[in-house]
């Protein structure tokens, strides 16, 4: 490492030398809030947007029995709840329509 | 009731280095503490570091380590580049009158069985009072948007 990046690092931080900045990627992880004692309302929501993304799953190859069997739940619940969810792009519809009611 | 989620810093860890994220096994798991745990975000690692046999909560209706979350799946990046973890609700602790009653926090985690090598993934923010299924239904469900995303 010559001085001069030595120095960059220790006069300004501003520029890494190459060595130094081969670290981790960055990383942006968003966690959400939690839901004790969801509602029936955010229920629904939460099933909605949960049937959303395992319907993206499946559509991108991840399919598992239990995937499969965690979709017909959603289904039946959300079914009886009076929304008929067959596929992603209706469980977006659906997802959108109720996260802005 | 909504509460923060936070992950802890040594999960953030592992997923940032593809062969430890490789290596996480175990079943998901979402467990409730008690007031006596003594959070520590940077330096918790393994549910070891939750002394579970003091901090952990005790009644009828909840088995000790808490319930499983089936399924986590990771799912996109959608259109906006979104990528989302989730999995399913912890089942419900059904109302016990000789249930727990002072949970306050819920910890994730994925148990091997072994509470020194199941790893800790997140926990909540305390829920500002003692909670549980001693009086009715306790549940703890995850946010309709997932349990946490990576945006672009």
């Amino acid at each position: 490492m010559k001085l001069r990046e030595i120095k960059s690092v220790f006069t300004n931080g501003l520029r890494l030398p190459r060595f130094l900045s081969k670290q981790k990627p960055e990383q942006k992880l968003t966690p959400k809030p939690l839901i004790v004692n969801i509602s029936p309302e955010r229920k629904v929501l939460r099933y909605v947007g949960r049937l959303m993304r395992l319907y993206s799953a499946l559509s991108k190859g991840q399919e598992t029995p239990e995937i499969q069997a965690e979709i017909r739940k959603l289904r039946l619940f959300v079914e009886a709840e009076g929304f008929l969810v067959s596929n992603e792009a209706e469980a977006v519809a659906l997802y959108k329509l109720l996260e802005g009611a | 009731m909504s509460t923060t989620f936070n992950l802890y810093d040594q999960w953030r860890d592992t997923v940032a280095d593809p062969a430890r994220a490789a290596a996480v096994a175990g079943t998901l798991k979402l467990a409730i503490v008690k007031a006596t745990y003594t959070l520590d975000q940077n330096l918790h690692d393994f549910f070891d570091d939750l002394v579970a046999a003091s901090n952990e909560v005790v009644g009828t209706g909840y088995t000790a380590g808490g319930n499983a979350c089936a399924s986590p799946t990771w799912t996109g990046p959608d259109g906006a580049g979104l990528m989302t973890f989730d999995a399913a609700d912890p089942a419900t602790w059904t109302q016990n009158g000789a249930g727990f009653s002072n949970g306050r926090r819920a910890i994730l985690y994925y148990d091997t069985g072994t509470a020194t090598t199941s790893r800790l993934v997140g926990f909540s923010n305390d829920f500002g009072a003692d909670l549980g299924n001693l009086a009715a239904d306790f549940s703890v469900a995850f946010n309709a948007a997932g349990i946490y995303t990576s945006p672009r």
